[in-house]
């Protein structure tokens, strides 16, 4: 069983809610999931459209709701998201994210950083969306935050786990969970990520893009599953034929 | 009547209407909102206490969808 | 949270039995990931890895090539003192031994530092019996600056220390700090070490947690092979690196892997680490780890040295005295412990180079500071 901070999640796939269809789409798709934690942003009350009760369906499904802060481009701006964000969710929980890049979104290490330290002190259960980078992972860990969210590759691009090689170190040497975010584009990336030895995956577009999200919803749910299993029971051998050139060993008279 | 400015509109308000009375004025559920007055968030249990004051300035949240 | 915690944790009695269960096909699994997994590096200690030592050669040596060159550091020790209030059965310094004790003075210190670099080194391990109240933290700031004068790279492996005293070292130049817990097995350790403050073995357990924490470059673990099971103890070492890797990130680690040898207390090895098991060792840590550094002191022979170098070491010592003042006036009676290889630094490089390794004498990422 996945734990992060005090909670406990017996599903390692963790969804979102945007880029769906419609409401119910999105409700069906994340029942299908089986995910127990779902993603949310924060909005200005828009006054001429009737805003849709996201909450209410979402609540009475159990599922744990992460606010995210999306739409911050500095670490103040995260600060006050995520006080925004207890006060409407009774949460201390957030998904720290800070793009200040408008065109790919790619988060902001420094001030990532910066909005952890700040958050950390003030009690908040700290889920930072990252690049792929080992040594700011360490540094969030040391910050204190509950885990970490390292991105496949750019948000919301499909193009799976084009870091693989940097989220093998963070996986490493975590000592915090790590779950993959952003880039995941199909269950078979998915089951990589968790047969690498993530702890859990974020899938938003993916799902919701998909033709048939909740099919898809259920088919990332078996993926991570399988991927989760198959980590644990180990990975079979690739033959790495060592090169024996000239034994290196015979002084040992074997 | 007082004039404030409400998610970056301008809009007219009786004397002595609190925060709580103005979410209800703007048939808004405040069970899942966060409110700001003046760049500072405002704790739910304290709308009904706190009186709308000319010129302030006033931004409801609300959840939306996302990754 | 120290060390102890996590080792307190451990069974070892469990350990040992997994260690003497694994099977071939553990083995060519371990062989297949090795990086980073605990389970892989018992696999590779064990004793069913012994038909697969070439094998583990190999990928040993591509892995070494791979990370660290063809390049291997050379540094030496100096014996700053043989004083010592401790009692360790195995070790010529111990406290009962009658043997001349000596702490060098400056100018002695001068002389030895003056033929040691005059032989080219630039990277040092002081050493000292552990005498706190005659050779201790203010002795230490006090050498200190003097032997950075000279060295751009400064071990020490004294006694335990604590934090506060480590960092006072490390803002004076200190780089590196070998502590050797000698064995993870407390009933063991506690044979073997009857008097003096060596006695506490939580202390010293939690040593490289301190050192670590004072922000010391590079530590230095080590068991003393052959005072207890060396397979069961290597294994518990590498628990140790693990958990300090992970939790003290910014630390480099190295270890030592001097085999229990005669000396003037005259304790056999109780498990005899043999020439192959020794070689299996060193290929079993490097193949777990790939950075770290894996360091062979001149207790061994210089055929066994030679062949050893392509394997997995990065650090050696060539020419050495185990004595204090010892560069300058050479005895044999106040040694440490028996030296195998007394080859020159010149031989030494020249069998090195024969193998395709550089010497490297200067450590060049310290230059910076």
């Amino acid at each position: 069983m996945l734990s992060i901070a005090d909670h406990q999640f017996d599903s390692r796939l963790f969804t979102g809610t945007g880029k769906f269809s419609d409401a119910k789409t999105m409700l069906a798709a994340i029942e299908a999931s089986q995910s127990q934690l779902v993603t949310l942003a924060m909005k200005r009350i828009d006054h001429n459209k009737d805003f849709d009760d996201l909450l209410t369906p979402l609540q009475q499904m159990g599922v744990k709701l992460l606010p995210n802060t999306a739409g911050a481009r500095n670490a103040k701006e995260a600060v006050f998201a995520a006080e925004l964000a207890s006060e409407m969710l009774a949460t201390k929980w957030i998904k720290l994210e800070i793009h200040p890049d408008p065109k790919y979104l790619m988060p902001d290490a420094i001030e990532t950083l910066k909005a952890a330290e700040i958050l950390c002190a003030k009690g908040f259960t700290v889920l930072p969306y990252v690049h792929a980078d080992p040594v700011l992972c360490y540094r969030l860990e040391e910050a204190g935050c509950a885990a970490v969210m390292p991105l496949g590759s750019p948000i919301g691009s499909n193009q799976g786990l084009a870091t693989e090689p940097f989220l093998e170190i963070i996986i490493e040497q975590a000592n915090i969970p790590v779950v993959i975010d952003a880039g995941i584009g199909a269950p078979s990336q998915a089951c990589r990520a968790m047969e690498m030895g993530a702890d859990a995956v974020l899938v938003n577009t993916a799902i919701a893009s998909s033709a048939d999200p909740v099919q898809m919803a259920k088919c990332f749910n078996q993926a991570v599953n399988t991927g989760r299993q198959a980590y644990l029971a180990g990975l079979g051998n690739v033959e790495k034929q060592a090169k024996h050139t000239s034994p290196l060993t015979n002084f040992l008279n074997l | 009547m007082i004039t404030i400015e409400f998610n970056g509109l301008a809009q007219e308000l009786g004397y002595n209407s609190s925060l709580l009375q103005l979410i209800e004025l703007k048939n808004l559920n405040p069970k899942s909102l966060a409110l700001v007055l003046n760049d500072q968030v405002v704790p739910r249990s304290r709308w009904a206490q706190i009186e709308c004051q000319h010129s302030d300035k006033i931004d409801v949240f609300s959840a939306v969808a996302g990754g | 949270m120290s060390f102890l915690e996590q080792f307190k944790r451990l069974n070892l009695d469990d350990l040992s039995m997994r260690l003497y269960s694994t099977t071939a096909d553990d083995v060519k699994r371990a062989l297949n990931h090795p990086q980073g997994s605990i389970d892989s590096l018992m696999a590779l200690l064990s004793p069913a890895a012994k038909p697969y030592i070439e094998q583990m050669a190999q990928q040993a040596y591509q892995l070494t090539r791979q990370r660290f060159g063809a390049n291997i550091g050379l540094y030496l020790p100096l014996y700053l003192s043989n004083l010592c209030a401790n009692e360790c059965d195995y070790c010529g310094f111990s406290m009962s031994n009658k043997l001349k004790r000596k702490t060098l003075s400056d100018n002695e210190l001068l002389a030895e530092m003056k033929i040691i670099k005059q032989r080219g080194f630039d990277s040092i391990l002081l050493v000292s019996g552990e005498h706190e109240t005659k050779v201790g933290i203010d002795y230490f700031k006090h050498v200190l600056p003097i032997v950075k004068q000279a060295f751009s790279y400064v071990a020490i492996e004294v006694q335990p220390l604590t934090q506060p005293e480590y960092q006072e070292l490390v803002e004076l130049g200190l780089d590196a700090v070998m502590v050797y817990q000698e064995t993870y097995q407390p009933h063991t350790y506690s044979k073997h070490h009857t008097r003096g403050k060596k006695k506490d073995f939580a202390y010293r357990l939690e040593t490289p947690d301190r050192v670590a924490a004072a922000g010391v470059d590079k530590i230095g673990l080590g068991v003393l092979l052959g005072l207890d099971d060396w397979r069961l103890d290597a294994f518990v070492m590498g628990h140790h690196l693990a958990y300090l890797q992970k939790q003290y990130w910014r630390t480099r680690y190295s270890i030592s892997l001097p085999r229990l040898r005669p000396c003037t207390g005259g304790v056999s090895p109780k498990v005899e680490l043999t020439d192959e098991g020794l070689v299996q060792m060193i290929c079993a840590f490097r193949l777990f780890n790939a950075q770290l550094e894996i360091s062979l002191s001149t207790r061994e022979t210089p055929e066994f040295r030679d062949n050893l170098l392509p394997l997995g070491v990065t650090n050696i010592s060539a020419g050495s005295s185990t004595e204090p003042g010892g560069y300058q006036n050479p005895h044999t009676q106040l040694d440490q412990f028996e030296i195998s290889d007394d080859r020159s630094v010149e031989q030494v490089i020249e069998k090195m180079q024969i193998k395709g390794l550089n010497p490297v004498w200067k450590d060049w990422e310290r230059a910076w500071h």
